[in-house]
């Protein structure tokens, strides 16, 4: 019995019929830097600051977001804007020290930090890591963009 | 005083005649929440908060107003004083802005944490809450009335204890809000003390400067002591990031002798670290200009420049004691410092006591009547004359005032002298004699009747104000330490720089006219500011140390910036003993960086000697037509806050010659005159100002002003002056 298998060759055309069923199907393996995979909708990314449609930030400065986070991650200026409002002058966010927990996410009352689904920011310079205001707020109008599609 | 045992909670605790339920609770550690109830201010009981049961009454009471009685039986956690005050906090919290999130009191409010650990889970209130909507701007302060609680802290700070009255509650019931009296800070005579921004439990007065700047749970706290005038008040600086933010002074915290009460330089005046006009390099003179050079040139240079030559010093008095030890071992003991007149006033009370020294401030707390001699001492001074107005309000003092001009003082003191300048000497030796001798009749009902009631107390004696500053200084000096030393009781010399007392104590104080040195060194001081009326001596070489660009940059050789009082850590020999200060702040300068680098001279430190006499001083001031002229400067005045603080500045007044409205009928301009120079001044009729004297009040020393002074330093009071028509 033993030796009519091997003389069969059952073994290897077992093999051979998982071989030949998923040779038609679509590959599964992605090719990472040219080809990416869409993030799920909950992912946690780097951060942005959104704005709100009239384009002043949604920031108040409040401070909750850098209290909340384990690692001390976030830092904020502010000041007293021209109109006797309250206005963020700086708000940055250092990636190096990350963990992107979302807590920051979690605390802001205003819901102003999101976090994106960006997850590809290595950078040869550690100090490109440091995030301000200027980036964040470019990341929010993308986020924005990108939730309008979700929603969509 | 007796005691007697009341019940609190099941604790017996200790209780004395006059306490309330709550200073018992609060020294025996039991927690009842407060709104308007402040340690510092008169018990009000209008937030209600603090309401407790009390066994035997039928209703809640108020634990703040509540005077303790023997065997009382307080409960303060029961279900339904816990009921109350979730319904009273509940009720407070209906009408209050959710603006936490931006509200600069956020983290340190007293709301807020009452509102966590007393007040109700959720709100039954459906209705839409209160906008009253006000927002009164004043140029230090705001009050942001949608945030108020009404609790009248402020109003009760700023009329009672400060004096002021300033602030009050305008409409009525639903519609009350907070505001000074006619919308206007500086119109309603606002000092900015900024006490009422302290006390506020919620974010309603905010410090306008500090607006939106920082959050205050992240900042650094620093408890160090303000170096802008003599009262050497702790303070509290908030930094983040090595920048500072703002300074408070924490009433009923504060365990400085200033309680935590603040003056407009103390709590506004630190935005001279930023000020423009800071110096950042060392620079030297080359030619006809100054060019930055770095920090081992400039050593260099001075080094070589200083070897082997004499040294025109010039000091101002708001430098670290350790510092001063420095110079005078660098530069040598004999100097010209803006302290000469309270070393002419030292030393007339030292020829009768013997020692260049003075009493702590706080020993006036041990006695019955302060006798207080001194006008402005609220403009040189001014937590002093808070304090000295807190002892008669809070500690029930006796305060008697001699002096020449009207006083905000007067409203609390049991009475008051007032005196023409030159006759301050005589009135003070009719109560020498009157004090003691019950039967002398110095044909003055009013020194009568003071002297009676100085006659037979415990008492002590304070001097300041522009005494120092007064022609006859030394001789009001042994005057009334004369009449301190018959009485036994405590003198103190309120110093007007807060290092003056260390400056006295190391230098040989000279005359400008006796400076024949051959170098002139500047450290930390302006010609017009700190020495009105003194020129610089012609030298080879002038050396300036300063953190500002001051007019003289333009006459130095070389010039080193040095750091400023808040960035310094080091002591004061103060009125309250030695007060310590203490600094975050980083700077590329110091004054002991260069001074290290210099040779010392090996000057050995003896004590000073002053001759005993045991008289009392001899009138100088002789009056016939002219006037006397005393030069004031405004409270923000006489300090480097008034020339670079932009906050400051804000409320810094204006330039005006005060006369008697008798003399003057109505405000023009006039032509001020000493010996031979004139000064083109706005002159106002006055009817607090006694006939006979005129006084100008000056924003800040200029040069103008400084040539009108032309040899009287170090005197700006009862200068002979004639006033002449423009």
């Amino acid at each position: 019995m033993n030796l009519l298998k091997k003389a069969a060759f059952t073994d290897l055309l077992k093999g051979m019929k998982i071989t030949l069923k998923t040779m038609f199907k679509p590959t599964v393996t992605v090719h990472y830097p040219f080809e990416k995979v869409p993030p799920r909708k909950r992912f946690r990314g780097i951060h942005a600051l959104k704005l709100n449609p009239d384009g002043s930030y949604r920031c108040e400065a409040c401070y909750l977001c850098a209290e909340m986070c384990p690692s001390n991650v976030i830092d904020m200026e502010m000041t007293e804007g021209e109109n006797g409002e309250k206005e963020l002058v700086d708000f940055t966010v250092d990636l190096t020290r990350c963990l992107f927990c979302g807590l920051c996410v979690e605390a802001c009352p205003r819901d102003a930090i999101v976090m994106t689904d960006i997850y590809e920011f290595s950078q040869y310079d550690i100090k490109k890591l440091v995030l301000h205001k200027e980036d964040l707020l470019e990341l929010g109008r993308y986020y924005q963009k990108w939730e309008r599609e979700r929603e969509r | 005083m007796e005691s007697f045992k009341i019940v609190i909670d099941g604790k017996e605790c200790e209780a004395f005649a006059g306490d309330t339920v709550l200073e018992v609770a609060e020294r025996n550690g039991i927690v009842i929440p407060v709104f308007c109830y402040h340690k510092e201010l008169r018990p009000e009981g209008a937030c209600r908060v603090c309401l407790v049961e009390v066994e035997g009454a039928p209703r809640l009471v108020t634990a703040c107003t509540l005077k303790a009685m023997p065997d009382m039986v307080v409960k303060t956690n029961t279900e339904r004083v816990k009921r109350a005050r979730a319904g009273v906090i509940e009720l407070i919290l209906n009408n209050h802005t959710l603006e936490c999130p931006i509200c600069d009191k956020s983290g340190e409010c007293e709301l807020q944490m009452t509102g966590f650990r007393n007040g109700p889970k959720k709100s039954r209130y459906r209705e839409k809450r209160r906008e009253k909507d006000i927002v009164i701007k004043g140029p230090l302060i705001e009050i942001d009335n949608d945030r108020c609680i009404l609790c009248r802290r402020c109003i009760r700070m700023c009329g009672e204890n400060m004096g002021n009255r300033v602030l009050g509650i305008l409409n009525r019931g639903y519609k009350a809000y907070i505001s000074p009296f006619n919308g206007d800070f500086l119109e309603g005579g606002c000092e900015h003390c900024g006490s009422c921004v302290d006390v506020c439990p919620v974010g309603s007065l905010l410090d306008r400067a500090f607006k939106y700047k920082d959050r205050p749970w992240r900042m650094d706290k620093t408890w160090t002591t303000c170096s802008l005038c003599g009262s050497g008040c702790t303070i509290e600086v908030d930094s983040y990031h090595g920048k500072v933010k703002r300074v408070v002074g924490r009433i009923g915290v504060n365990r400085g002798h200033n309680k935590g009460y603040l003056c407009v330089r103390g709590k506004w005046g630190w935005d001279i670290i930023y000020s423009e006009k800071r110096l950042k390099e060392p620079l030297l003179r080359q030619g006809d200009s100054l060019v930055k050079v770095d920090f081992e040139k400039a050593v260099e240079v001075l080094k070589e420049k200083l070897e082997g030559r004499e040294v025109n010093l010039f000091l101002e008095s708001s430098l670290t004691s350790e510092e001063l030890t420095k110079i005078r071992d660098v530069f040598g003991g004999k100097a010209v410092s803006d302290s000469y007149g309270y070393y002419k006033l030292l030393r007339g009370i030292a020829s009768i006591t013997g020692a260049l020294n003075t009493s702590l401030f706080s020993s006036i707390y041990s006695s019955d009547v302060v006798f207080v001699l001194g006008d402005f001492i609220e403009e040189f001074t001014p937590v002093i004359a808070t304090l000295l107005r807190l002892a008669v309000i809070q500690k029930g003092k006796r305060l008697i005032r001699l002096g020449t001009f009207p006083s905000k003082l007067d409203s609390v003191s049991f009475s008051t002298l007032l005196v023409p300048q030159e006759e301050i000497i005589d009135t003070l030796k009719h109560l020498i004699v009157g004090t003691f001798d019950s039967s002398y009749q110095s044909g003055n009902k009013e020194i009568d009747s003071v002297a009676k009631s100085l006659r037979g107390k415990k008492l002590s004696f304070v001097v300041g104000g522009n005494v120092p500053f007064s022609v006859e200084s030394e001789e009001i000096g042994k005057t009334v330490a004369f009449l301190a030393d018959r009485a036994g009781a405590p003198l103190v010399a309120i110093p007007p720089k807060a290092n003056s007392l260390k400056v006295v104590e190391l230098f040989d104080l000279v005359e400008p006219s006796n400076l024949k040195g051959e170098v002139n060194v500047l450290i930390n001081c302006e010609l017009e500011r700190d020495f009105p009326g003194v020129e610089l001596p012609s030298a080879d070489f002038t050396v300036i140390f300063t953190p500002f660009y001051t007019p003289e940059v333009s006459q130095a050789d070389l010039v080193i910036p040095i750091e400023l009082g808040l960035e310094k850590r080091g002591t004061f020999k103060g009125i309250e003993g030695e007060l310590s200060l203490d600094s975050v702040l980083e700077t590329p300068f110091s004054l002991l960086e260069v001074l290290k680098y210099l040779p010392s001279k090996g000057i050995s430190s003896k004590e000073k000697q002053v001759p005993l006499i045991k008289e009392p001083g001899k009138k100088v001031l002789h009056r016939k037509r002219e006037l006397l002229l005393t030069v004031l400067p405004n409270r923000t005045g006489w300090n480097s806050v008034s020339y670079y603080s932009e906050n400051v500045v804000k409320v810094s007044g204006k330039r005006e010659l005060l006369l008697n409205s008798q003399e003057l009928r109505e405000p023009k301009l006039v032509s001020l005159r000493v010996e031979n120079k004139e000064l083109q001044v706005q002159a106002v009729p006055d009817a607090s100002v006694p006939k006979g004297h005129a006084l100008l009040r000056v924003e800040r020393f200029t040069r103008d002003i400084s040539s009108l002074l032309r040899g009287n330093f170090p005197f700006l009071s009862g200068i002979k002056c004639e006033i002449l028509e423009a």
